[in-house]
């Protein structure tokens, strides 16, 4: 008997992961491209806008989600996407 | 507590369990771990003031307590917060603006999606850790 594991292509910081469908912490997603925990990891919406994922966000990636550190604080900065 | 804050109080306490809420102004206080190499500290408390506009309105900036600063005595980006009813408090003018000063703030009607008060907490400390940068 076969197991079928339905997978999902994400872009993290610019590159692709192919992961397994399943509830991810923002933690794991961070690791899995090398950041750190205070980087503000951020998912795309359909809108432009941007969802914050914390260290312990629970989600569950769909396909084509792009997540990012977001640095657009502070006087004279600006939206820096990766 | 504002309306749109309850909305969001579970996640905010779900990512930083010792948030809270207090009053005379409305803010949010949570503990911050910060590397003390460069800070004099590696714990402080940092307390985000809720505008009444919010969520159309983002906050403004951020406090933390008048003794925090970098160990090796760089000034610190703050005022003093006296003024915004926080004796003993400095102030960092912290906005979500683009390179023009044109607000990029973008909240949504989902407290989970767009800007929200843990995305704003994310960017300060990841503010922090790049030494204020």
């Amino acid at each position: 008997m076969s197991t079928i594991i339905t997978t999902v292509e994400v872009f993290i910081e610019g590159q692709s992961f192919t992961l397994e469908s399943r509830e991810y912490k923002g933690a794991e997603l961070r690791e899995l491209a090398g950041l750190h925990n205070k980087d503000k990891l951020v998912r795309e919406e359909p809108d432009g806008s941007e969802t914050a994922i914390p260290p312990g966000r629970k989600i569950v990636p769909v396909e084509g989600d792009n997540f990012y550190v977001s640095i657009r604080f502070r006087r004279g900065w600006r939206c820096t996407r990766g | 507590m504002h309306p749109r804050l309850e909305e969001e109080w579970d996640d905010i306490v779900g990512e930083y369990p010792d948030a809270r809420h207090e009053m005379s102004p409305e803010r949010v206080v949570v503990t911050l771990e910060v590397a003390l190499d460069p800070y004099n500290q590696a714990l402080t408390p940092a307390a985000v003031l809720v505008p009444p506009g919010y969520r159309s309105t983002g906050p403004d900036g951020f406090l933390v307590p008048s003794g925090f600063g970098f160990s090796n005595g760089d000034a610190f980006p703050a005022s003093d917060a006296t003024g915004l009813g926080m004796a003993g408090w400095q102030a960092v003018s912290f906005h979500m603006i683009d390179a023009n000063g044109a607000s990029t703030w973008r909240p949504t009607a989902d407290p989970r999606r767009g800007d929200n008060m843990i995305g704003y907490l994310q960017s300060i400390e990841s503010f922090i850790a790049r030494r204020c940068n």
